[in-house]
């Protein structure tokens, strides 16, 4: 019994490099969570500051008063746009919220009537918006009280939610930001888990003889690594086309939306995905080290990225660091596509840097896979 | 067909090759023998357009290798020493697949798949997966993948390694084959009676140099070597002082070695002459010259070393 665990633990601690990557995986995992729910860091770095976007059509001394006590505010930023301008900073998913006054806050405010301020905001952003809600009608609430004190037999009684009309921009009945969350998030994990299991069969046939054999054929020798790269597409288009079916039979995900939109995200994500499976298996020395590395690769990209847990609840710096994922620019798209309902144009920039990412990572994956593959 | 000529290959303190060099005929097999670690595998790495020699060339068919990589492919058939399949397809299509990195036609290919697996004795099972196989139906099936597309020059690294006599002796048999139909082989094998066997010619390969080549009876002209009768006692023999043939002990004084060129005449004399002293052996064995002798004699270690 002992003699087979301490074979076992020779084998373990054997490959330095596998045990490593193994150990690193949770150290890594921990880190993230604590950073994204614990407050970890916050004391140590200024958050990066919410923009809030306004359009001032009152001019008057109460929305300028309004509109400097937000900017006091040091994670707020204020930025003056006009109304067309900043709705389309919204719908683009470039801002969160526009803060709209209209003409007659004053008298609003003096006369307890209904104020002409709404909020356009978007509501996959929850969680800053909600804060947003909370600090202007906190706001708007004390200076209507300055404006008209509330006489004595009504002391106890709170201005009525002061009145700011919340208006979501982003979406329509049929949009559901959770459930494109759900879908894109996980959708790109699962995939890069599924193309880097296939990448990694490239390790398996260099230890079962199989490469050395292909490589004695007359094929060139990238030959294999591009069937392998297109395998892997194929089975990343075919994961992905399934799951966004799932998610329209099952939940109603409008897949016809913008179908060559969806189609284009699909590709350019399968391609991406694949490129990363085949560079794992160029760079990894073993089937072990593959998987322990793909696992830690996929798994900090998810999470960084948006997968596993969703931007807005990240704090400032890593919310920064997630255009490193190949998940951000992914669910991004997807968030384009269905939530921000925008046309394939807005594509434009996910496309072209999934497609960088995948011209990269396959470089990376050829000089890898000659360095390390071929040696025999 | 393949010319072999002083190629070496180092990889980081270790000089894997130190210069090798040999030449086979169209139409004959070729026995490389060495013991492991000697540069077998090495050097067929290296023939196979895999492995570029850090110096010296290698010509098939008078066409080097390595400035025709591709062409040079095309003519031989690599079965490597470990069972190269893919376990999850069937024979059947393991052929199709492996054929089809040569660009047949799929008409040769689905043909030469078919005529294959009737001539390793596999086509009732063709559609088994390769994982259901039992160890020596993987080998043949190794074999005939290397042959999908019909190569002039076969390299063979060590392929009847592992496996019981009965699969051994099916694929001499397909080896009897290959030589009938005027392919040229390279064997590359640590077993001595195979390369006595099959070869026409034989490479001792040790610590990465040829260091004796030619047909076995040229090996044993070649090097002086002569029969001997090992004379095995159960106890120390130390009274035999006067021995007319030239000897040797070994194992304290409980084994005799006589060399002879005449063993068998001497044969009878020996045991008169122990019979005279009243000594009784355990065992006589008679060693001929083999490439078990000339390769112990070459390398002072016997093969399995």
């Amino acid at each position: 019994m002992w003699q087979i665990a301490k074979k076992d633990l020779y084998i373990f601690f054997a490959d330095k490099k596998a045990l490593f990557l193994t150990l690193l995986l949770p150290i890594g995992l921990i880190t993230l969570f604590a950073f994204a729910f614990g407050g970890v860091g916050q004391s140590a770095s200024e958050p990066n500051p919410v923009i809030l976007q306004y359009s001032d059509l009152d001019n008057s001394p109460a929305s300028a008063a309004l509109i400097a006590r937000l900017d006091s505010i040091s994670g707020i930023r204020m930025e003056a746009v006009d109304t067309a301008a900043g709705m389309e900073n919204i719908r683009k998913g470039n801002r969160i919220a526009l803060l709209v006054i209209d003409q007659g806050l004053e008298p609003a405010l003096a006369q307890q009537s209904a104020l002409p301020a709404h909020l356009f905001f978007d509501e996959s952003q929850a969680m800053e918006v909600s804060i947003l809600q909370n600090m202007l009608r906190g706001m708007l609430g004390q200076m209507r009280a300055t404006a008209a004190p509330a006489p004595e037999s009504a002391g106890h009684q709170e201005p009525e939610a002061s009145n700011l009309q919340m208006v979501s921009v982003v979406g329509d009945e049929t949009s559901n930001w959770g459930l494109i969350q759900a879908v894109a998030g996980t959708a790109i994990m699962m995939l890069l888990f599924s193309v880097s299991a296939i990448g990694a069969s490239i390790i398996e046939e260099k230890e079962q003889g199989v490469l050395r054999r292909l490589l004695q054929s007359p094929q060139p020798a990238f030959s294999l690594l591009n069937g392998k790269l297109i395998f892997a597409t194929i089975i990343a288009l075919f994961q992905l086309v399934v799951m966004f079916l799932f998610a329209w039979m099952a939940f109603g995900l409008p897949v016809g939306m913008n179908l060559p939109g969806l189609i284009l995200m699909i590709v350019v994500t399968a391609l991406c995905c694949s490129s990363f499976g085949v560079l794992l298996a160029s760079v990894a020395d073993s089937k072990r080290q593959a998987d322990s590395l793909g696992t830690i690769i996929i798994l900090f990209m998810s999470a960084i990225g948006g997968s596993m847990i969703p931007l807005y609840i990240m704090p400032g710096f890593m919310q920064d660091i997630a255009v490193i994922s190949v998940n951000y620019w992914s669910i991004q798209g997807f968030y384009d596509i269905f939530w921000r309902q925008l046309g394939i144009e807005a594509l434009t920039e996910n496309v072209l840097i999934l497609l960088g990412y995948t011209v990269v990572l396959l470089t990376l994956s050829y000089y890898f896979f000659r360095r390390k593959a071929l040696r025999l | 067909m393949l010319n072999v000529n002083h190629i070496r290959k180092r990889f980081g303190q270790l000089q894997a090759l130190e210069d090798v060099s040999f030449n086979i005929r169209k139409g004959t097999c070729y026995g490389l023998l060495g013991p492991n670690g000697a540069g077998k595998s090495t050097t067929i790495h290296s023939i196979s357009g895999i492995l570029a020699p850090d110096s010296g060339s290698i010509l098939i068919d008078g066409t080097d290798l390595y400035s025709h990589t591709a062409a040079c492919k095309r003519k031989m058939g690599v079965v490597p020493q470990e069972i190269a399949l893919y376990e999850d397809l069937s024979a059947w299509n393991n052929l199709l697949f492996w054929g089809s990195l040569y660009d047949m036609s799929k008409q040769d290919t689905l043909k030469r798949a078919a005529i294959l697996l009737d001539w390793v004795g596999l086509a009732d099972r063709k559609n088994d997966l390769i994982a259901h196989y039992s160890g020596g139906m993987k080998r043949r099936i190794n074999i005939a993948a290397a042959l999908m597309h019909d190569p002039d020059l076969i390299l063979m690294d060590e392929p009847t390694v592992g496996i019981d006599p009965q699969s051994r002796n099916h694929i001499y048999t397909m080896l009897q084959d290959l030589r009938k139909e005027g392919k040229t082989i390279l064997y590359t094998t640590h077993y001595m009676q195979e390369a006595e066997e099959l070869c026409d010619e034989i490479g001792i390969i040790d610590n990465g140099q040829v260091i004796a080549s030619g047909t076995l009876e040229e090996l044993r002209h070649q090097h002086p070597i002569e029969e001997s009768l090992h004379v095995h006692f159960s106890e120390s023999v130390t009274t035999l002082t006067d021995l007319p043939w030239t000897h040797q002990w070994e194992q304290d004084h409980k084994k005799l070695i006589i060399s002879s060129r005449q063993t068998h005449k001497d044969l009878a004399a020996v045991i008169q002459f122990l019979d005279s002293r009243q000594i009784s052996p355990e065992q006589i064995k008679f060693i001929p010259i083999n490439l078990e002798t000339i390769f112990l004699h070459l390398t002072g270690r016997t093969l399995r070393d």
